[in-house]
């Protein structure tokens, strides 16, 4: 029998992220590692205060494009990818990461590739509420954006 | 999101669509270890949220850990963890939780006024709120709780 019982502590507290730590929770039976990519994948799925998952936070260009880490602590065990494009289901293509390569961080294009190669739907990800806030960005001539001290700017 | 289970053992891990109209390529703190997230066998884990163009610059997650590594509670090392990027960055927004292998957990935020984070215990979930670091005051409060 053992002295604990389990615990989940997520960030952020609305109802999409309190929906990931019970679904993470409920998982815990499958495993730590099951219940946190369970738990990750719960945001993206509900797009948790359209700071994660698919649609939201669109870049200059429009598009979505997503960041995920899986850290174990037995034998500091680690998957990521960075820049993923295309791709619903950052949290499980950064697990594969972890479960089937030597490495610890894919990104961009190549990433995407790689999520193909283990079975992910690669799918266009930046609908409808990345092109309404794109547009509308757009028309508030680009603010507010992340370029600095870049007027006559030579490299 | 943090994750202990019945064993004592630790993982973390991140999830993130980054900052809004980022210049292509960006990437955050998110997929980067120690500080997006860190987890370590025997000591806990941590995972942050916020402005990770500064937070990446800190490694806050990392920092927490090895502050439980030392012995601290996890209230206290989120907080140093907060208030060592406040330091350098006063205007910085963030926020990160924290559970050691003992089933203690904490929170801290950094110019949110409140941070709000959830928390499962068992087989309930609740949400908790912490008051934000005030780095020229001296620490107060205590989240110490168990699971």
């Amino acid at each position: 029998a053992s002295l604990l019982k389990p615990v989940v502590v997520n960030t952020w507290g609305s109802k999409d992220f309190q929906q990931a730590n019970r679904n993470a929770l409920g998982s815990m039976y499958a495993g730590r590692l099951y219940a946190l990519v369970e738990g990750l994948s719960t945001c993206e799925r509900l797009q948790c205060d359209t700071t994660v998952g698919y649609d939201g936070s669109p870049d200059e260009n429009g598009e979505t494009t997503l960041d995920a880490l899986i850290v174990d602590g037995n034998g500091v065990r680690m998957g990521a990818v960075a820049n993923l494009h295309r791709i619903k289901d950052a949290a499980r293509v950064a697990w594969a990461v972890m479960n089937y390569t030597k490495h610890t961080l894919l990104v961009g294009e190549s990433a995407t590739r790689f999520a193909v190669q283990m079975g992910f739907r690669e799918e266009d990800i930046s609908s409808n509420v990345s092109r309404a806030m794109i547009s509308d960005w757009r028309s508030r001539n680009c603010q507010p954006n992340f370029w600095q001290e870049i007027d006559g700017a030579t490299i | 999101m943090v994750v202990l289970d019945a064993d004592g053992n630790v993982a973390a891990g991140t999830s993130t669509n980054g900052a809004k109209f980022k210049i292509p390529g960006r990437v955050g703190d998110s997929p980067i270890p120690g500080s997006g997230a860190y987890a370590l066998e025997g000591v806990g884990a941590a995972a942050a949220t916020g402005d990770g163009d500064i937070m990446m610059r800190f490694l806050p997650s990392f920092y927490v850990v090895e502050q439980l590594r030392g012995g601290t509670k996890p209230f206290r090392a989120a907080h140093e963890a907060m208030r060592h990027i406040l330091q350098y960055y006063p205007h910085f927004q963030g926020a990160i939780v924290a559970v050691n292998v003992r089933g203690v957990y904490g929170a801290a935020c950094a110019n949110l006024n409140k941070f709000q984070y959830s928390v499962g215990i068992g087989s309930a979930t609740r949400v908790e709120t912490v008051t934000c670091v005030d780095f020229r005051t001296k620490r107060k409060g205590n989240g110490r709780r168990r699971a």
